[in-house]
């Protein structure tokens, strides 16, 4: 019986994973300019290049490889939740590394429509 | 039991006995501190280099680093007050010279009143360096060469900086041209 539970919680535990991200999406398009967000921009935004700068400065090419921290080296897993299944799983660790890597990146922080679209297009991957 | 028997029993237990206190008289010795983690530094300070083991720098420069994060070498480090102030504690507590004394302790030497941020940069850190240019044959080490500690220094996850537990062959060499860690 107890079998019965414990696997029903492990294979429940994606199902939470997931709802972190669909109700940061909701109050994300609660601000934004209420365009539905696409993978299609969320792409473009990941290859976006600002004064020879973009997402895959650190990340790479693909989000399903692995990055390299521009600057100190140090390896970053890969993005793909289809890869690493702990990404995307933790609103407060989205919010700061959003934070802080479009402000790398672009200089300013992301719109909730850009940061929408990106999340959605990563999630696909 | 015969007497023989205890004999042996004795002559093989004693010599473990003393084999032991042995082994911890070197251990003290040698004065390898011991490395206690945290998880929460680990993730917020380990995501885009090595976690430098609070053992590294003093206090001192710790509250100048942590207090300095929205321009930290050129990246944004911020981090919420609460995750602040924890690790901030978690590194007074385990700083150099705070704790007990160990072979790092000689990074204590030559320290400026104004301390540098980088543990590159520290005066015992860079006599203790002056050998790897020379090994790399190269005039110069530019800034962040000597940062990923872990590249040359095997135990370095353990908060080990010996230099008889170096990579064999550490360097560039090592790392296929370029830093990892
Ligand atoms: C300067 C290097 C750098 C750049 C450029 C960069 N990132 Fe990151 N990013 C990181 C690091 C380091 C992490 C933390 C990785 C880890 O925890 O393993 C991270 C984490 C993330 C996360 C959190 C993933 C999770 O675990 O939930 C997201 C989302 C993200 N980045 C998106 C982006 C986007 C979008 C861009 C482009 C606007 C970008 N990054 C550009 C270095 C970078
Ligand atoms: C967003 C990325 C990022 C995060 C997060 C980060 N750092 Fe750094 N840190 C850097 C970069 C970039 C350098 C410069 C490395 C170089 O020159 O290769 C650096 C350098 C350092 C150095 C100096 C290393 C040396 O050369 O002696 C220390 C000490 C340091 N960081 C401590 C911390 C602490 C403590 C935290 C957590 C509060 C932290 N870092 C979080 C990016 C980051
Ligand atoms: C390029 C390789 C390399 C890197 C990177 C490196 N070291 Fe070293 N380190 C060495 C070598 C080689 C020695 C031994 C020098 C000698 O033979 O005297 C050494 C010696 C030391 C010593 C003295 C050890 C002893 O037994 O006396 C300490 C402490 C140390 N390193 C700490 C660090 C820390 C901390 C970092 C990262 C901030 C670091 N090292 C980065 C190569 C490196």
């Amino acid at each position: 019986m107890r079998i019965f539970f414990f696997s029903f919680l492990w294979f429940s535990l994606p199902c939470y994973a997931a709802d972190v991200l669909d109700d940061y999406l909701v109050v994300l398009a609660e601000s934004a300019e209420s365009l539905p967000f696409t993978a299609t921009r969320g792409e473009r935004i990941w290859y976006r290049q600002a004064d020879g700068r973009s997402c895959t400065s650190c990340h790479m090419d693909s989000p399903k490889g692995k990055g390299r921290h521009q600057k100190t080296g140090k390896v970053i897993e890969a993005m793909a939740p289809s890869i690493n299944s702990l990404r995307l799983t933790e609103l407060k660790k989205m919010k700061k590394w959003l934070l802080r890597n479009c402000k790398w990146t672009f200089g300013r922080e992301c719109t909730a429509q850009e940061k929408g679209d990106v999340l959605v297009w990563l999630r696909s991957q | 039991m015969t007497l023989i028997q205890k004999m042996t029993g004795w002559g093989l237990f004693l010599p473990i006995l003393v084999f032991a206190f042995y082994g911890v008289v070197q251990e003290v010795q040698a004065g390898n501190f011991r490395y206690i983690r945290d998880q929460t530094y680990i993730e917020e300070c380990g995501a885009c280099h090595f976690a430098y083991p609070p053992q590294l720098l003093p206090p001192l420069t710790w509250t100048a680093i942590m207090a300095g994060l929205d321009e930290h070498f050129g990246e944004n480090a911020e981090l919420d007050a609460e995750t602040s102030t924890q690790i901030l504690q978690y590194l007074h507590i385990h700083g150099l010279g705070v704790a007990p004394a160990s072979r790092m302790s000689k990074m204590m030497r030559n320290i400026p009143d104004e301390p540098p941020l980088r543990i590159t940069e520290f005066p015992a850190f860079k006599d203790a360096h002056a050998v790897v240019a020379e090994q790399l044959e190269l005039t110069a080490l530019e800034a962040g060469f000597l940062s990923p500690c872990a590249d040359c220094h095997r135990l370095a996850n353990s908060g080990i900086f010996d230099k008889e537990l170096l990579h064999p062959g550490y360097g560039p060499a090592n790392w296929g041209g370029t830093k990892s860690e």
